[in-house]
């Protein structure tokens, strides 16, 4: 057989710069396939993890309402009895202050039982169409003299053609109240202090997000599936009952949206809240 | 002197609204469920029932039904554990007069209680 050399003949040449390039296709297309997969897979696997913590915290939100309307039975007895007790004029000093002292404590197990029985409650939804970049102003406005209090930072990308969303605003400023709050709580102490806060319209226009990051301590990776858990709380006790994000989740949930977490580089955590526009519910 | 009837299957809430509103110079008869309220209400005719909306047995809504059947114009307070205004609503649509929620209020329960009765007397 005759030893060619291929490089002699052009037209082998041409033929072997075809192959080459072809395999640089094959090679590219499958190396975008690999990637394409990857991000299904990934899509996939947080479309699992949240339908489980979805699962969870309706079964969490079923059993809590259910021993927050438990609790409130025997509460309501003690409520009575104390209130006829500080109706009693022979009552020492010393015993109307402690009865005032039960009083005060049975308001605060009051609140944590509404708390509680706000996750599973079935709310007639008040909506109205609104305009998300409207809403997270007055929030800020609502906190600004607290980050100037804190020294925080804050930078504000409003996205300028955001579809406007079906909302009930006083429950979803509530979930940005305890957001922000949170990111306040964990930017204590830290040098700098910046909350990031980036409005987008996602899914071709049917789904709005909005993403508020801070460079706080950030979230501990083992925690990361914990944090809307009724009264999970990295605070000190007297900072929160651990129920500000278990509500939130809640409203995010009714609103027919999803909300989640993700540390951010190079520190700080990221809360994202997607919502669908209003366009899409009409749809 | 007014008669008023506290429904509640808890004997306790019965006896603290009892002891409160017999010292405000009220009748009080209580009930630990639906069934017996009806057949105090047909044997006392209170101006006033106070009637928690859970009960075991026969609940508070049909409960309300019924008294309102045997005299329409007792006045009917609904009682509840839970803020539900759907089912405030209800209940006021059936003809309760007013719904007030756990934990009880008592000066607010009197002050209910003194207007409704104004509204016989007048």
């Amino acid at each position: 057989m005759e030893n060619k050399n291929l490089l002699e003949d052009s037209s082998d040449f041409d033929q072997l710069k075809k192959y080459a390039k072809d395999i640089a296709e094959v090679y590219k297309s499958e190396k975008q396939r690999r990637k394409e997969l990857q991000a299904a897979y990934k899509e996939l696997k947080e479309t699992r993890d949240m339908l489980i913590q979805s699962e969870k915290l309706a079964a969490i939100g079923r059993l809590t309402a259910g021993v927050a309307h438990e609790v409130l039975n025997p509460v309501n007895i003690i409520s009575m009895r104390l209130q006829l007790l500080s109706m009693t004029e022979e009552l020492s000093d010393q015993a109307r202050n402690a009865v005032t002292i039960c009083k005060d404590q049975l308001d605060r197990i009051v609140e944590i039982t509404k708390d509680l029985g706000q996750f599973s409650r079935v709310y007639k939804k008040h909506t109205t169409v609104s305009d998300l970049n409207m809403v997270i102003g007055h929030v800020l406005t609502l906190y600004a003299p607290q980050f100037k209090i804190e020294n925080i930072r804050t930078d504000v990308q409003y996205h300028p053609d955001l579809p406007s969303i079906q909302l009930e605003r006083d429950r979803f400023e509530q979930v940005l109240l305890n957001i922000i709050s949170n990111a306040s709580t964990s930017m204590a102490g830290q040098e700098v202090k910046m909350l990031d806060i980036v409005t987008k319209s996602v899914k071709s226009g049917d789904y709005v997000q909005v993403i508020i990051s801070d460079t706080g301590a950030g979230i501990n990776q083992s925690n990361m599936d914990k944090i809307f858990d009724p009264f999970f709380t990295t605070k000190n006790p007297d900072q929160g009952t651990g129920l500000g994000l278990f509500i939130s989740y809640s409203i995010i949930k009714d609103l027919g949206g999803r909300i989640w977490a993700e540390n951010r580089e190079p520190k700080g955590a990221s809360f994202y809240i997607e919502l669908p526009s209003a366009k899409n519910i009409d749809n | 002197m007014e008669r008023i009837l506290v429904v509640d299957d808890e004997p306790e809430v019965c006896n603290a609204l009892n002891e409160f509103l017999s010292s405000k110079g009220y009748e009080v008869y209580t009930a630990l469920d639906g069934i017996s309220a009806i057949k105090k209400v047909k044997e006392v005719r209170p101006h006033i029932v106070l009637l928690d909306v859970i009960m075991p047995g026969m609940g508070g809504i049909d409960t309300l039904q019924e008294i309102k059947k045997i005299d329409s114009k007792i006045g009917i307070i609904m009682i509840t554990a839970v803020a539900d205004h759907e089912l405030a609503k209800r209940a006021i649509d059936i003809g309760a007069y007013s719904y007030i929620t756990k934990p009880l209020d008592l000066n607010y329960i009197e002050t209910v209680v003194m207007v409704k009765i104004l509204d016989f007397l007048d």
